[in-house]
């Protein structure tokens, strides 16, 4: 049976190994640093730079980003593979608002692409392209939505100190418009704004029983060979006669005051503008779209002047190209972006390295000092046992 | 007077202050009496007078203008003219006079050329003759070239300033002001139609 002195030693000879233990493990800390050994780090964005290869190497047990724009696409990919190998990584940054932009090609040959941009509400927002600023805009609560020219390549939007690229906006296979009416101003100044806006247009008017006018090769319509097909007025019979089949296959009708009857009945559309004098009226119908103008007289926007409209004839341009945009039939073809796109940074951000933290300080203290303060105080406390004991038995 | 808003298609005469803008005043009644007549195009019955200083000619892009009188344009009636023909409307200007060497001529001539260009040629080819009806030979003559009125001469061509491939102005030495200018219901006792060419001017104005 174990005597209560020899329990003692035996306890004294443990906090003699304890203390060793923790002497060696001090020891070691100090001259060859492992993982637990090392201090935890807080990093600054700009010291991000220089901070990056030495913390690859060194492959701390914690990192604090305190951030003032989110990471670049590099920084976030770097990142995410020191954290792969056991570095825990936060982050910080109150002011990097979560900002998502995309872009896409409108069925226009203007070139012209819609923007997209979720933010911040009543942020103001900087829209660029690789050549300079474009436009300043403040975002809505939903957002902003906005036409700008048209790019090859990505743009740039910053909303404070977030800024996301888009990417560029796919390729559209533009096909021919058929525009058929009676002769009269809106027949020939929709063909006149459309041809003027770059679209490819076949024309027929109707002049007399059995004589018509006819531009480029009009053909039945086919989504092979039209993007979209305008009915003016009644008159337009090669247009009615395949309306509702062209638009079941994809294709895009137009009708305009005169010719609301002309097409496929759908079951219900949704209304796009309303005037005094009539709305513009969306729907589908099978893979096609429909868009239904009931404004009188659309060829007097190009006509007549207005105080707030500073050219009549491209603002009749624009209005026929952006109904037409809304319905046309346009193949896409991806583009190969000239640079990395970085649509959602925060997003991506967070995907990347995890959710930004409330705050450093509410971090749980981990870190060498700590570590070794503890097994400082655990190594003298040992010690000390291990001393009184000894003494307090008598021994030397 | 207030704006037609109809879709049909309205003949406008053009009034300017100087000269004698209604010289020819059952033309508009004549050319919209043959428009009805030979197609389907929808014509308002009767014509309307719009002064050219005015913005509601903007309403009107075929414009006739006629006289015999000297021709000044004011600074507005110049600025209406020239929006007319950037935005693709037409403006169809006939001597009256039948004249070469007239008042209207000279000076309608220095006007088109102040407010857009000097008028050139236009081939007697040209698609207006093909418009709708077909004139193999260029601009028909009238009975005042035939009969040697005016400058006693038989004008070949007619002459235009175009703008993005369309006659923006078609000018006239030819007095069809004077061949046209009577009542349609004595078209009847014509052999042949002398009207038509104007059906090819208003189609070529509403098709190109």
């Amino acid at each position: 049976m174990l005597s209560p002195v020899n329990g003692r030693r035996i306890g004294e000879w443990a906090l003699r190994v304890l203390s060793m233990a923790l002497l060696a493990v001090i020891v070691m800390r100090t001259w060859a640093p492992t993982r637990g050994a090392r201090r935890a780090e807080r990093v600054g964005q700009a010291a991000i730079a220089d901070a990056l290869p030495r913390l690859s190497m060194t492959e701390p047990a914690r990192v604090h980003l305190a951030l003032d724009s989110a990471l670049t696409p590099d920084q976030r990919d770097w990142f995410a593979a020191i954290q792969r190998v056991g570095t825990i990584i936060t982050w910080s940054g109150p002011h990097i608002a979560a900002t998502a932009a995309t872009q896409t090609r409108v069925v226009d040959p203007a070139g012209a692409s819609e923007l997209s941009v979720t933010t911040t509400p009543k942020s103001i927002v900087t829209v660029r392209d690789d050549i300079g600023i474009i436009d300043s805009l403040t975002a809505g609560s939903d957002g902003i939505r906005v036409e700008i020219p048209g790019t090859e390549n990505g743009v740039g939007v910053s909303a404070g100190a977030s800024t996301a690229w888009a990417s560029a906006p796919d390729s559209v296979v533009f096909k021919r418009l058929l525009v058929e009416g009676s002769a009269s101003w809106e027949t020939k100044f929709t063909i006149a704004a459309l041809s003027e806006r770059g679209w490819k247009v076949d024309a027929i008017t109707h002049v007399a029983p059995g004589i018509d006018v006819r531009e480029g090769s009009p053909a039945a319509p086919d989504t092979s060979r039209y993007a979209a097909i305008i009915a003016v007025d009644s008159t337009a019979s090669l247009v009615a006669e395949r309306a509702t089949s062209f638009v079941r296959n994809g294709g895009g009708l137009v009708t305009l005051r005169d010719a609301s009857g002309v097409g496929p009945r759908e079951a219900a559309s949704i209304v796009l503008e309303r005037r005094a004098d009539g709305d513009i009226r969306a729907s589908r119908f099978g893979n096609g779209r429909v868009i239904r103008v009931g404004y009188r007289d659309l060829w007097r926007y190009r006509m007549t002047d207005s105080d707030t409209v500073p050219d009549p004839v491209v603002a009749h341009r624009e209005l026929l190209a952006r109904i037409v945009a809304s319905v046309a039939y346009a193949p896409r073809i991806p583009v190969q972006a000239a640079f990395a796109a970085d649509p959602a940074p925060l997003a991506d951000m967070v995907e990347r390295i995890g959710a930004r933290s409330a705050s450093l300080d509410a971090q749980s203290p981990l870190g060498v000092e700590v570590s070794s303060a503890v097994l400082f105080g655990i190594l003298l406390a040992s010690l000390l046992f291990e001393l009184a004991s000894r003494r307090l038995r008598g021994a030397k | 007077m207030g704006r037609q808003t109809v879709s049909r298609f309205v003949f406008c005469t053009g009034q300017y202050d100087s000269g004698d803008w209604d010289s020819a005043p059952l033309v508009p009644a004549n050319l919209i009496d043959s428009v009805a007549q030979y197609t389907s195009i929808a014509v308002a019955p009767s014509g309307v007078n719009v002064a050219l200083a005015s913005d509601a000619i903007l309403d009107y892009p075929l414009v006739y203008i006629t006289g015999h009188l000297p021709v000044r344009f004011s600074a507005a009636e110049r600025r209406n003219i020239r929006k007319l023909a950037e935005r693709g409307g037409m403006i169809f200007v006939d001597d009256h006079n039948h004249d070469i060497d007239g008042v209207f001529h000279k000076t309608a001539l220095e006007e088109i050329t102040l407010a857009l260009a000097k008028p050139v040629d236009i081939p007697n080819d040209h698609e207006l003759y093909r418009a709708f009806f077909k004139f193999e030979n260029g601009p028909p003559t009238t009975s005042q070239e035939l009969n040697g009125w005016g400058d006693n001469l038989v004008h070949k061509t007619l002459q235009g300033v175009t703008q993005d491939g369309h006659i923006a102005l078609l000018y006239s030495s030819k007095d069809y002001s004077s061949e046209w200018n009577y009542h349609p219901e004595s078209k009847r006792f014509n052999a042949v139609d002398n009207t038509k060419f104007g059906v090819n001017v208003i189609v070529y104005a509403l098709t190109r």
